[in-house]
């Protein structure tokens, strides 16, 4: 079996990985995969500044990149605080219940959220097509985002 | 010390820092490194003879360690059932597919190898010689006269029930107007996010065969899989710590359980299966499929005193773990919180070549209801009563409880409704919907947007909850006084944590910090989660318990400080009354002397009975046939509420899957029997933008039967939601005199076709000469 070399800077960290070919991006970095074809957003991470299905993306595909995961959430935000303010409104508005697809959420959102200072409900409800929730549909997810986004219109 | 969680008060979710943190104890976190990797040689035909499986080809390829076909296994089932009774069909599944296959993804071989890609290759190198055979695709080719048997000598209706109550013939001859109507329900899928996986070794010091596993319930799981394996239950573990959602299909005991613990005791290994999301929609139980037909007797003034039901459910290609619970429901549940003193059911499961049904939220209560309801609905037409005057007319009164309705079932027992206020719940839900301004309403919203329509629904409904079997949890204090509590249930996302920390937190007047909650262990008389028992039924497990740590404590002091017990009591979380001490003992300092560890029981007398009335006002556009939900109202009796959000929480995720499976999800076969739907592409499930506006009201008649007074609240917000929003559409397209009698879904192009029939076709008075 093929194997190949791929260095990246993984949540800040440079990072060396020997993977068999054809192996994705989401089995190297163990994301939750919920679909494997793009739809669910559970996998979800950055790379290079863009959201991404991690299960579509090849591993050797991230070679050279930067990709951030959950554990660079603060840092998709733009926040020192942790929970960062999603995490605080995603709870507040009790957006989840089992939390499987949390993580995907989370960093998908916050990489569409990044750099706005506001969003229309309608855009907010085209950019949750992508992140599926069997437990609650969603229900929340609009208004934490919208709450997200008033905290950042009143910071001077 | 930090606050007590009081019963029935709004807490906050423990569980949330770890979900929001990405820590949960999912199957997907846990493994072991150097596992090997399993996959799954499945049926790509619905029915076929197996003429020969050769695992050569891929026996050969790099990476592969282990192959197995049926006649490798020493037990090749059957795969348990638990919802039979002795009249029963042996219409069991095997473990993998021996002389035929019956259903398209059904198992026939695994291949073991060194990776999931090597495993997944080889697997597809595996050479299946089949020789097709006649498909039945539906109830009614598998129920016609040359219908080929797939599982049972008898023929393919394989489980039937029947009931009679009172006097059903005398009553429809005696019938002012006898209504009779046929219903359809349409097959989904719960599709949870979290796809299922199994993992396997041996302990190499115990011999002990360890068990990770996506399932509902380990209890029953390892007890099953211990049977199957020839070996004792005790040499068996099951864990299954948290769920990326279930919903019924984890209620279940699958052939991968039993497929990966054999390739783990072979390889001397741990083994490991994750399926993966085109897998699921063939390889995990579907819900729902069936049909029924209603006759109704009426008295002019809209009384009805009789109903006939006969209900068919297409259970697919032999049993799942409770494939006969949902086709049950519409025998035994059908009359719902009508009085309908005569009545006669009869029910049966017919196998079929598609995937194996089996519970999903609400097991049948969703298909029961609807028929029921649309009934009323029809009823009030017929007699031009006003909809809710005809419910009104026919309900339950307050002071009849108990109320024997006269039926059981497997699994669920005599149905005897303990408690309710079904007049209150119509009330609750009409003010919450608004329904007193729906005309004005409809008259504005139609004169501002002139291509939609705007409709109300109404669903009424009785549901089966907190059904036994008996539960027993163990209560345990560290040092550090901190209690553990274990249980079989496991944490699905209904937040069993939160639940059962605040009934402990109650009952001891001891801070939720100091409860630990060890969820998905499988102990001896503890089942797991299913059929919406936990809040109450391992919620009372847990008040004995604390009864019984209360005892043993003050037992313990009593002895130690030479007093008498009868002058020691129990509060702020300790032992009081010791002389000489004005704050009381707590756990911590007795348990530095006298180990503290309990097993709390409830033992459950008889299931309970929750009740709920859904509204919902609804719009559809008569241009693009698209069905958009408004307002969803909820009035719901669980009894006495535990935690007054976690309840909405359950309610408002079940009215989204409700509304999911009315307007837009069908696991759809094509015309030669094979399954279309293979991912989320192909099956939508509902989003952000079909969230309506919710208004939920909760009514509460503590149950008898319960300590706690609770009863069950994580399906009842499925199960109204199909006949509301049937009934709603209805409703809104008044115009067009449809008459709706299928749960759906009601997509865009469905109902536009919906509306070109009717628009077309001439009507009968006019074309009749």
């Amino acid at each position: 079996m093929t194997h190949l070399e791929v260095a990246f800077v993984l949540d800040g960290v440079q990072t060396r990985a020997w993977v068999e070919a054809g192996t994705t991006l989401a089995d190297l970095l163990e994301q939750p995969v919920g679909c494997g074809e793009g739809a669910c957003g559970a996998c979800t991470v950055v790379v290079n500044d863009v959201p991404v299905r991690s299960c579509l993306m090849l591993a050797a595909q991230a070679d050279g990149a930067t990709v951030r995961t959950l554990a660079s959430l603060a840092d998709i935000e733009g926040t020192d605080s942790l929970p960062t303010p999603l995490q605080q409104q995603f709870s507040a508005h009790r957006t989840f219940q089992c939390g499987w697809c949390v993580p995907g959420m989370l960093v998908g959102t916050a990489a569409f959220l990044a750099g706005r200072h506001s969003a229309t409900e309608a855009e907010l409800a085209e950019h949750f097509l992508g992140h599926l929730c069997r437990c609650t549909a969603g229900n929340g997810t609009i208004a934490a985002a919208v709450a997200v986004l008033a905290q950042r219109g009143t910071r001077p | 010390m930090n606050a007590i969680f009081h019963i029935g008060e709004t807490v906050p979710r423990p569980e949330d820092a770890a979900l929001l943190r990405g820590e949960g104890n999912f199957f997907a976190r846990r493994h072991h490194h150097g596992c090997a990797h399993l996959a799954v040689v499945r049926s790509p035909l619905a029915h076929a003879t197996i003429e020969s499986i050769d695992l050569g080809a891929a026996l050969a390829m790099e990476g592969v360690l282990l192959g197995l076909v049926a006649t490798d296994l020493g037990r090749n089932g059957p795969m348990p059932a638990a919802d039979l009774t002795d009249a029963s069909a042996p219409a069991f599944q095997p473990v993998l597919a021996a002389d035929r296959v019956r259903y398209a993804g059904e198992p026939v071989a695994i291949i073991v190898g060194e990776t999931p890609t090597a495993a997944r290759a080889a697997a597809k190198a595996v050479l299946l010689r089949l020789a097709p055979l006649r498909q039945m695709r539906s109830l009614d080719e598998a129920l016609g006269q040359d219908a080929v048997r797939l599982r049972a000598a008898r023929g393919n209706a394989v489980h039937e029930l029947h009931h009679r109550v009172g006097e059903p013939e005398a009553a429809f001859d005696a019938a002012q107007t006898v209504l009779e109507q046929r219903f359809s329900f349409h097959r989904v899928a719960a599709a949870p996010l979290e796809p299922r996986g199994v993992e396997a070794w041996v302990d190499p010091d115990t011999g002990v065969l360890r068990v990770a596993a996506t399932t509902q319930i380990p209890g029953l799981a390892r007890e099953a899989l211990a049977a199957l394996l020839d070996r004792p239950v005790e040499a068996v573990a099951y864990e299954s710590l948290a769920l990326g959602g279930g919903f019924g299909c984890k209620e279940a005991f699958y052939p991968e359980e039993v497929l990966v613990a054999e390739a783990a005791r072979r390889l001397g290994r741990p083994v490991r299966w994750s399926e993966t999301r085109s897998e699921h929609f063939v390889a995990t139980s579907h819900g729902r499929q069936g049909d029924a037909v209603l006759r109704l007797a009426l008295s002019a003034d809209g009384t009805v005193t009789a109903l006939a039901v006969e209900g068919r459910s297409d259970i697919g290609a032999g049993y799942n773990f409770a494939s006969n619970s949902p086709g049950a429901a519409m025998g035994a549940m059908v009359r719902g919180p009508y009085r309908i003193p005569n009545f006669t059911g009869h029910t049966m499961s017919v196998t079929t070549n598609k995937t194996p049904l089996n519970v999903y939220r609400g097991a049948g209560h969703p298909q029961a209801v609807f028929a029921m309801e649309r009934m009323m609905d029809a009823a009030a037409r017929t007699l031009g009563i006003d909809r809710i005057a005809i419910r009104r007319r026919n309900l339950i009164a307050d002071d009849a409880f108990p109320v024997d309705r006269g039926v059981s079932y497997p699994g669920a027992g005599r149905i005897v409704y303990d408690s309710g206020q079904y007049a209150r719940c119509l009330d609750a839900a009409l003010e919450a919907i608004g329904h007193a301004h729906f005309a004005a309403r409809r008259h504005a919203y139609e004169a501002e947007h002139p291509q939609l329509r705007l409709g109300f629904g109404l669903a009424m409904l009785v549901e089966l909850t907190a059904t036994g079997p008996d539960e027993s949890i163990s209560l345990s204090v560290a040092a550090s006084g901190e209690v553990t509590i274990g249980t079989a249930n496991v944490e699905i996302g209904q937040r069993m944590t939160s639940a059962l920390t605040q009934v402990l937190s109650d009952q001891l007047g001891i801070a939720p910090e100091a409860i630990v909650v060890e969820g998905g262990r499988a102990l001896a008389g503890g089942g797991g989660t299913y059929a919406s028992r936990g809040a109450a039924v391992t919620g009372a497990a847990v008040a004995d318990g604390a009864a019984k740590l209360t005892a043993l404590a003050i037992a313990a002091v009593a002895g130690r400080f030479g007093v008498s017990a009868d002058t020691l009591g129990w509060g702020d979380g300790g032992v009081t009354g010791l002389p000489g001490r004005n704050a009381p003992l707590g756990l911590a300092e007795i348990a530095q002397w006298q180990p503290l560890s309990v097993t709390g029981e409830f033992r459950v007398p008889a299931s309970s009975f929750a009740s709920a009335c859904h509204a919902a006002v609804l719009s559809v556009d008569v241009e693009t046939g698209v069905v958009e939900v408004l307002d969803y109202a909820v009035a719901h009796d669980c009894g006495r509420v535990l935690n007054p959000q976690g309840v909405d929480d359950q309610i408002m995720g079940g009215v989204m899957q409700g509304i999911g499976a009315t307007l837009f999800e069908e696991i759809a076969y094509d015309d030669g029997g094979l399954p279309r739907t293979r991912g989320y592409m192909d099956y939508t499930i509902p989003v952000a933008a079909n969230v309506p506006r919710f208004h939920l009201r909760h009514i509460e008649t503590p149950s008898p039967l319960n300590p706690l007074g609770m009863k069950g609240a994580g399906e009842g917000g499925f199960v109204g939601v199909p006949a509301a929003l049937v009934s709603g559409i209805e409703d809104a397209l008044a115009e067009f005199h449809l008459v709706l009698t299928d749960d759906g879904p009601y997509t865009p192009s469905r109902v536009l076709g919906l509306i070109a029939e009717t628009s077309h076709q001439p009507s009968t008075e006019r074309s009749e000469p």
